[in-house]
């Protein structure tokens, strides 16, 4: 510039020529200093746009400290099922060590026993830029770490998710992936949620109850463990909203520490021939339908029914071979009268109901679920078999939601796990009428009190419900040898307000537990829960009260008790 | 003239008192601010450490550790039925004596169904116990570190599994053990106490210097009063 700026004075003679050339000159100077005051201005506007648009700064962060990376997960009463936290990772610099890697390798080796010396030393002696040693370290190892004085070593802070509650409710919750995305249950399904800036400081709240989700995680591992079954799968479930409030599949995992692919969920995405527990619902569909007018109509059951190659017969040792009533037929759980009403009622409208019922579709739920097996063909045959539970499989969330429809006065509810609220209003359709809700809780209620639920009455609770045993389907077949034992119930039957369904793949006879049938397996199970968690739930024990049984009691005291050992 | 000479006067005090108390009460003004960032700042701190302390606490105490205790020493169970009462004539009723026959004994132990919390139903991890090691901790985060006698249960558990299936224990059984354990824990608790915060008869309650000035001061009363 200086050189444009200055005259090439002595070249030029005196006279006008130097006039010229100070004109120019003072031009040149002009321009100049035109460009440096628009320089200077730009940069005046450049900081007045600075101090406007930036809002003070502190308290924005101040605020944002607090949000978490990703939005908890709590249960109806708040408890955290899920939670963010920084934790320390410890990672190191192989080629940055200073000291005598042999060294550092034991040292790293004592405090951090899950990898041998041998593969610390490999690590620190293949020099690679950068390698974690361990995350979600505790702080007292990261102190004892930090001791050892290697500058290579560093120590981060890593948002990572963590699970209180352990491997509690670990199928409803899910977990992450190492990129911090949910990949399976509700942290899938809740991802946008939890994620969004707006919202995530917010905890999102479940429709499970801890206490509930515990006591029957711990009931339920009990008696799988007790009677060494290969899987067990429970749901309790809010009659009037359809809210799951406890969902337990085991075998269970835990989302803080996967090692593998965690198992399925078994109550949404197995499914199972539920037998006997279908029975209720068979009945149900013939009272709603005007099929069965009166209770005391009598079904022959006097010998096992042919039907085309199939033989239908009752289970061993509960056999009547009498006319059973309508009472009776659930209470000895009889499949050749169940199969007759069901002959009765027609395909068509079994068909009817279970759609109604959603046993076509998937479970209506937020987390992942498998479809039911659906029979191909109705013919007669299957109309029979499946109004015993049999030919037709579904998972125990959807038996669950079908006894919440039958006895809440009729009206089913789709399952769901969030809170409902007036955020998350629930819309129900009718299936029954009421005056059947109303016979299905009194004809429960007498297989408790009198039939094959009897160990599963749990004192003051006012519990019905059907036990059902059904031979675990394998390869093209029944195996003999194995049961898939469930009990669905309701209580308290006075009022319904929930509704249990657990359910036994193929538990062992032991000494205290004589038979694999669900009336041994599964019912007690139930009973202990109720009477765990029924307080709980909000529902005061009473001895006193009860349904009205007096229509039906007559139908069935002239019989003679029933063994215990039925379905 | 004078005054052309003072004017000078005034610039200087200006200078020199003026414009630093301006500045003084300008800075002093910055560094309230600053501490009023920096209490914001320790307030968020202190919120970040209660969240972590609830969530360790929540971790130490979850359901399941909860149950544990429960079975070892607490043994406590779900009300029972009769133990509600609906309505004030029952609670009347209580206060009488039982219709029933005299002799019969009601022992309901048998009953009561005590939350005890063995749960060897683990992860398929948790399944090997050969690892022995704190990959069978029940939850090994960073600001959650179950404590040591904690953390060795499940691993117990786990290996102890297998040999469970033989004899299985009834609630029964377990009330009957676990009757002593209370009054054991209990003792050790006694012993822990600090003795030295304890009052102790042999030793003055108050220091020697407190009973002089108390002396001093009744004296005077004493002088005063005559």
């Amino acid at each position: 510039m200086i050189v444009v700026v200055a005259p090439p004075a002595r070249s030029r003679g005196s006279g006008g020529g130097r006039e010229a050339l100070v004109a120019v000159a003072q031009l040149r100077l002009m321009i100049l200093s035109i460009l440096f005051g628009a320089g200077v201005l730009a940069i005046l506007v450049k900081l007045a746009f600075l101090a406007l648009s930036a809002g003070p700064a502190s308290p924005r962060d101040l605020s944002n400290a607090l949000v978490p990376a990703r939005g908890d997960i709590v249960d109806r009463n708040g408890t955290p099922l899920a939670r963010s936290i920084d934790a320390w990772t410890i990672a190191i610099h192989p080629n940055q060590v200073i000291g005598d890697k042999a060294a550092l390798a034991q040292k790293l080796a004592e405090l951090m026993p899950e990898r041998s010396q041998s593969q610390y030393y490999a690590l620190l002696k293949a020099g690679g830029g950068f390698a974690f040693l361990k995350r979600r370290a505790l702080p007292e190892l990261v102190n004892q770490v930090n001791a050892l004085g290697e500058p290579a070593i560093e120590f981060q802070r890593e948002t990572d998710r963590l699970y209180p509650q352990s491997d509690m409710a670990a199928h409803v919750l899910g977990y992450l992936d190492d990129k911090g995305h949910g990949v399976t249950g509700m942290e899938k399904v809740l991802e946008a949620r939890l994620t969004d800036p707006a919202q995530r400081g917010k905890p999102v709240t479940l429709s499970l109850d801890a206490r509930v989700q515990a006591a029957l995680e711990s009931e339920l591992g009990r008696a799988m463990v007790d009677l060494q079954a290969r899987g067990a799968a429970a749901v309790v479930l809010d009659v009037h909203t359809g809210e799951v409030v406890a969902m337990a599949s085991l075998p269970s995992f835990n989302p803080n520490q996967l090692g593998g692919p965690p198992p399925r969920n078994n109550v949404t995405q197995s499914v199972y021939e539920l037998g006997s527990t279908f029975k209720p619902i068979a009945v149900a569909t013939a009272i709603d339908s005007g099929t069965i007018t009166s209770m005391s109509r009598r079904f022959d059951a006097t010998a096992p029914m042919k039907v085309g190659r199939f033989t239908i017969h009752d289970d061993r040792g509960d056999e009547q071979f009498r006319w059973l009533n309508i009472p009776e037929t659930l209470i000895y759980s009889s499949n050749i009268a169940t199969a007759r009403i069901a002959d009765e009622l027609g395909a068509e409208k079994m068909q009817d109901m279970f759609r109604r019922l959603g046993f076509d579709q998937r479970p209506s739920i937020e987390i992942g679920a498998v479809r039911p097996l659906w029979p191909a063909n109705w013919g007669r045959i299957t109309v029979m078999t499946t109004a015993y539970g049999h030919g037709i499989a579904v998972t125990p969330l959807h038996l669950a939601a079908a006894y919440a429809a039958m006895v809440n006065g009729g009206v089913w509810h789709p399952a769901t796990l969030m809170k409902v609220d007036a955020e998350h209003p629930v819309r129900g359709r009718r299936v029954l009428q009421e005056s059947t809700s109303y016979r299905m809780r009194q004809l429960l209620r007498l297989i408790v009190l009198k039939g094959t639920g009897r160990k599963g009455e749990a004192p003051g609770y006012r519990v019905a419900g059907k036990t059902g045993t059904a031979e675990a389907a394998s390869e093209g077949g029944y195996d003999h040898h194995r049961n898939v034992s469930t009990f669905a119930v309701t209580f308290p039957v006075d009022a319904p307000r929930y509704v249990v369904v657990a359910m036994l793949d193929s538990p062992k006879a032991n000494a205290n537990t004589p038979r694999t049938t669900a009336a041994w397996t599964v019912a007690p199970v139930v009973s202990r829960l109720i009477a765990r968690t029924g307080a709980l739930l909000g529902i005061a024990p009473d001895n006193a009260k009860d349904i009205d049984e007096s229509e039906l009691l007559p139908l069935v005291d002239r019989s003679p008790e029933p063994k215990a050992s039925a379905e | 003239m004078a005054v052309y000479g003072f004017r000078g006067l005034g610039w200087f005090l200006c200078g020199v008192i003026v414009a630093p108390t301006c500045y003084m009460v300008t800075s002093h003004g910055a560094a309230e601010r600053a501490k009023l960032r920096a209490m914001d700042s320790a307030i968020v701190q202190a919120h970040k450490d209660i969240r972590g302390l609830e969530t360790e606490f929540d971790t130490r105490a979850n359901m399941a550790q909860i149950e544990r205790w429960n079975g070892d020493v607490l043994a406590m169970n779900a009300p029972q039925p009769q133990q509600y009462l609906a309505s004030a004539s029952g609670l009347a009723a209580l206060d009488q004596p039982a219709p029933a026959a005299p002799g019969d004994a009601k022992v309901e132990t048998a009953a009561l169904v005590i939350p005890t919390g063995q749960r060897p139903v683990e992860t398929a991890a948790a399944a090997t116990p050969p690892v022995a090691t704190p990959a069978a901790k029940p939850v090994a985060t960073a600001s959650a570190a179950p404590v040591k006698a904690v953390a060795a249960k499940p691993v117990a558990m786990a290996s102890a599994a297998p040999v469970k299936a033989a004899p299985v224990k009834s609630t029964v059984v377990r009330v009957a053990q676990s009757d002593t354990k209370p009054v054991q824990d209990l003792d050790r608790l006694i012993r822990k106490i600090d003795k030295s915060r304890l009052a102790q008869p042999d030793r003055p309650l108050l220091s020697a210097a407190t009973i002089s000035d108390l002396r001093r001061v009744a004296k005077r009363e004493q002088t005063a009063q005559r």
